[in-house]
């Protein structure tokens, strides 16, 4: 495997390494902050005719081992050997409630044998990503690893967009499919917040809308925790995410962050699914806990050859909103245990990858993840 | 100090400034710039981590008040629940009462064999009924709080003694054995409430025998070391046991049983019937007693339902009975005593022993035979009933031998076996079983050379001049039922259906005894007693007894302080009564005075 980091400052994109002839997948992290984004991302598309070329806005970009704004990062990776190949999938939905039936759809266009993984990029706001999931899993069944991550749109939640092969759009699902035996998929996921208060029962939620826990208006909760916070609302809410798992399964639980409030009926909108029924828990960050989390995604994946291998870092924008300045450690805290493989990466509005505890792939917020995948030398 | 010796993220922060510093130097600026990053999240996860303790513990505060306000609303709930209860159980007695009690008077008219088939199915559904009722009743009193325990003289061996007649006529349709044994040391006066400690008694009486085919019951009462050891303090601990030979409880089912509501298997309750609150009255009574009810059971091997409570000594030397017995005829005897059943056997040889005689025990008739071939034994006691070979036929045998001709026999049989038919059998005296103590001591002085002593007559005063009782009640039915039921028993009686009434009699008629109702309209039963009590007559003497609907604490005191001699509880039991008479007559004619307690109205 041969990669190649690709960085843009804001004037052009520059090419770490020589021109390789045709990567077989170009990956692009731009932020919306950049004068043109999408023409910017049409640019990779014309330096890269013949390869997979997908892109997506940001809430920050990781290149390397550090973090940026107002830029562009990504990698260009093309296989050695004859065993790996990679295969897009992509459509663009309106309606959120779709995703399930896109899951499915885009799931048997990539379905077959020796699919080894599945790596998503989508768009942040429009599409369910816990709908997706299911839709995915529903036709490749739970045993392929399924990652990536929701654009972002720096932490302003207003509109965010995927390019697949075609000019960047919002409300766009990008799914690579990478095949043969010759490749190997790995992932980390872990968060590093604290629980804190009592564990209450979800009584009313609907979709990615809370609007009670145990039959108290969610949004008067918040408040109380928050404080002084509470006059930075939602913004502030982002630094509480809640802790949800379902009862009888509290080992597979999920975090959701707060992405909007609505003051009428006191409700709180997630990046996530949130289930009635369901346990759930404030969470309080830290920026040394959230640290040493990252280190623990990365500790999660077993050695992978450096020379042979690309990481994929798509971590949360609550993350970065808590660490602030710091935020650039926890991208050191995972190269460090990484070594030498090369990372790129993006701060998402939801991580997709499998669970540190159960293993089941599953829509994250407040985590940092990391795909990596390896080809066989 | 070595930038390896500092915090791991700290040395990564002075890498990253040495690193963009275009000098490769870290300068003041920007390592104070870290030092105030540092100070700012320090200060950040402080607020925090306080506000979050702060909310935390707020709301466990709001739960637990919650809690607790949320466990007092159902207190308060199960309350009301109760004395409603109470209150409405007591309402349905009333006229259960008059169904019963006149069920009965018609029982002792002329009536066809139809006539009397359906009354008796009308008395026994009735008694069911009341049963049930009586239950509901208690057990929502004691959980009203409003069930008042009495603190009088009394003696347990009589209690026992009751307790077995209870239960004397039910055991005659059953293949159970009933016997039972106390424990000398506890044959004097106790203080406490033997009405409440007779229904524990029964309770598990009832129980056990509810759950036990064939085999047998007994109840064992046994004087128990002090908790206080050696300190003279006026208490006797000890404990009635009550132990059978039925089906047993499993261990899990053991915690369940002693709740409300719960008999161990809702099926139990189709299969035995009953409302499976006796043993659930039984433990708050006990509580309520400062006893304590336990159980030992093995599933399919039987149980013992063991009552440990202390008791206080009474200042009281009527109610010591064993010292009145005489023994002296009994020391040094030899017996022999033949029974199948090991816990016979045992209350036999103790009781026995009790009486300083010398004792034997054989579980049949080949190992009593074996022995008595080779000793020789003053009295045989043999049970009726036993596998192989029956009392009557060990008889048979025993008389067959010379040496044994003379020998007295005794044969213990259940109550309901016909006398006449084994009246050649060759026994000297038959006991019905359950033996009750006097009986047994009685015919062992009288077939071992004297005369039992008459502890006490049992029988109805032997006066000669009929008992005239004035009935001061306005409940009509009450009235009727007294009124008949009274007559019955051979007494004259007068109705007075309010105070007034009652006090305009007594300055009038000559009585002997009066039942007086509480509450009444005009004049209620604690004045009407003050006025009678005030009488230049000699029926200001006479003894009054309460007849009240309220156990509440301190009713029993109202009245005996009003110059009442005694207090009973609606509704009324006609045995209870007969007793409660035929107390209050002897004592009237033995002492011709009243107690003290009546005499001080008179001060």
């Amino acid at each position: 495997m041969r990669t190649n980091l690709l960085r843009h400052d804001g004037k052009r994109w520059k090419l770490k390494g020589a021109k390789p002839s045709a990567p077989d997948v170009v990956l692009a992290f731009l932020s919306p902050s950049l004068p043109n984004m999408a023409g910017e991302f049409d640019t990779l598309r014309a330096i890269f005719p013949d390869s997979i070329v997908v892109g997506c806005s940001t809430s920050g970009e990781i290149y390397e081992d550090d973090v940026r704004e107002q830029t562009g990062s990504g990698i260009a990776i093309s296989f050695d050997g004859d065993n790996a190949s990679a295969k897009l999938a992509s459509a663009v939905q309106t309606n959120a409630t779709d995703s399930f039936q896109t899951g499915m759809s885009l799931a048997k266009e990539l379905k077959n044998d020796d699919l080894v993984g599945i790596f998503i990029i989508s768009d942040g706001l429009k599409v369910n990503g816990s709908q997706l999931i299911l839709g995915l899993q529903g036709v490749l069944g739970p045993n392929i690893p399924i990652n990536g991550g929701l654009a972002g749109d720096n932490a302003d939640f207003g509109e965010t967009f995927v390019g697949a092969n075609n000019t960047m759009t919002s409300g766009q699902v990008a799914i690579i499919g990478f095949y043969g035996n010759g490749l190997k998929m790995h992932s980390g996921s872990f968060a590093g917040w604290n629980d804190f208060g009592h564990v209450r029962t979800i009584t009313r939620a609907k979709d990615n809308v809370l609007y009670e826990l145990n039959e108290q208006p969610a949004l008067d909760i918040y408040k109380k925790y928050l404080g002084e916070e509470a006059k930075d609302l939602p913004g502030s809410a982002l630094l509480y995410p809640l802790n949800i798992y379902h009862p009888d399964e509290p080992d597979h639980d999920l975090i959701r962050s707060v992405i909007g409030v609505n003051e009428d009926d006191k409700s709180l909108i997630f990046a996530g699914d949130i289930p009635e029924g369901y346990s759930a828990r404030l969470m309080v960050g830290s920026p040394d806990n959230l640290i040493a989390g990252a280190g623990k995604a990365a500790q999660a994946i077993s050695a992978c050859d450096p020379q042979n291998s690309v990481a994929l870092l798509v971590s949360c924008i609550g993350r970065f909103l808590v660490l602030g300045q710091r935020t650039y450690e926890e991208i050191e805290e995972v190269s460090e245990v990484l070594g030498a493989i090369p990372q790129a990466g993006f701060y998402s509005y939801g991580e997709i990858s499998s669970h540190y505890k159960t293993g089941r792939c599953d829509l994250h917020n407040q985590t940092m993840t990391i795909t990596i995948l390896e080809e066989a030398a | 100090m070595n930038t390896s010796d500092l915090h791991p993220l700290l040395q990564k922060q002075l890498k990253r400034v040495v690193k963009q510093s275009p000098n490769g130097k870290a300068s003041t600026a920007e390592l104070l710039k870290l030092i105030n990053q540092r100070y700012i999240d320090i200060d950040l996860a402080q607020t925090r981590l306080e506000r979050s303790i702060t909310v935390t513990s707020d709301e466990f505060g709001q739960l637990y008040s919650e809690a607790k306000q949320g466990k007092k609303d159902a207190d308060d709930a199960n309350f009301s629940k109760s004395l409603f209860l109470a209150n409405m159980s007591h309402e349905i007695r009333t006229p259960l009462n008059g169904v019963l009690g006149f069920t009965s008077l018609l029982l002792s008219t002329k009536l066809t064999e139809e006539q009397r088939e359906y009354l008796n199915i009308v008395e026994t559904s009735g008694k069911n009924l009341l049963f049930l009722l009586n239950d509901i009743l208690d057990l929502s009193k004691i959980e009203a709080g409003s069930i008042a325990l009495e603190h009088i003289s009394f003696n347990v061996q009589r209690v026992v003694e009751a307790c077995v007649d209870v239960f004397r006529g039910q055991l005659a349709d059953h293949k159970v054995d009933m016997n039972s044994y106390i424990d000398p040391k506890l044959a004097r006066a106790y203080m406490g409430d033997p009405e409440r400690l007779t229904q524990i008694i029964t309770n598990f009486v009832s129980n056990a025998l509810k759950f036990t085919t064939e085999g047998s019951v007994g109840i064992e009462v046994l004087a128990m070391p002090s908790k206080n050891s050696g300190k003279d303090n006026g208490l006797q601990a000890l404990q009635i046991r009550v132990s059978d030979t039925g089906i047993g409880i499993s261990a899990e089912k053991q915690e369940l049983i002693f709740e409300s509501f719960s008999q161990a298997d809702l099926s139990t309750t189709r299969e035995y019937g009953g409302t499976g609150l006796g043993l659930a009255i039984s433990k708050h009574l006990a509580t309520m007693m400062g006893g304590e009810i336990s159980l030992e059971s093995t599933a399919g091997e039987g149980s013992t339902f063991i009552l440990t409570l202390e008791l206080e000594e009474a200042n009281d030397s009527q109610g010591n009975i064993l010292s009145s017995y005489n023994t002296a005829a009994l020391t040094g005897k030899r017996a022999i005593i033949v029974d199948d059943t090991a816990i016979n056997r045992r209350y036999f040889e103790a009781q026995l022993r009790d009486y300083g005689m010398i004792c034997h025990a054989a579980d049949g008739c080949d190992s009593a035979l074996e022995y008595l071939e080779n000793n020789e034994v003053d009295i045989i006691i043999t049970d009726h009933l036993m596998p192989q070979k029956d009392g009557v036929e060990l008889i048979k045998t025993i008389r067959s031998q010379e040496k044994f001709i003379d020998v007295p026999i005794i044969l213990s049989s259940s109550a309901g076996m016909a006398r006449s038919q084994y009246e050649n059998a060759g026994y000297d005296a038959l006991v019905a079983k359950p033996v009750v103590q006097k009986t047994l001591l009685d015919t062992l002085n009288r077939l071992l050379g004297e005369q039992g002593h008459d502890y006490q007559d049992d029988k109805a005063s032997s006066r000669n001049n009929v008992l005239r009782i004035l009935i001061a009640e306005d409940n009509y039915v009450n009235q009727q039922l007294l009124e008949r039921s009274l007559t019955e028993l051979g007494y004259v009686t007068n109705i007075a259906a309010d105070g007034e009434e009652a006090v305009k009699a007594a300055k009038t008629l000559h009585y002997d005894m009066i039942l007086m109702d509480i509450q009444m309209p005009i004049m209620g039963g604690i004045e009407a007693t003050q006025a009678i009590r005030a009488l230049d007559t000699p029926n200001a003497r006479i003894p009054i007894i309460a007849l009240t609907g309220d156990a509440k604490t301190g009713a029993r005191e109202t009245c005996l302080a009003a110059g009442m001699s005694d207090y009973m509880l609606k509704p009324i039991n006609l045995t209870i009564l007969k007793d409660m008479i035929e107390k209050w007559d002897k004592t009237a004619s033995s002492q011709e005075s009243l107690p003290d307690v009546c005499m001080s109205a008179f001060i």
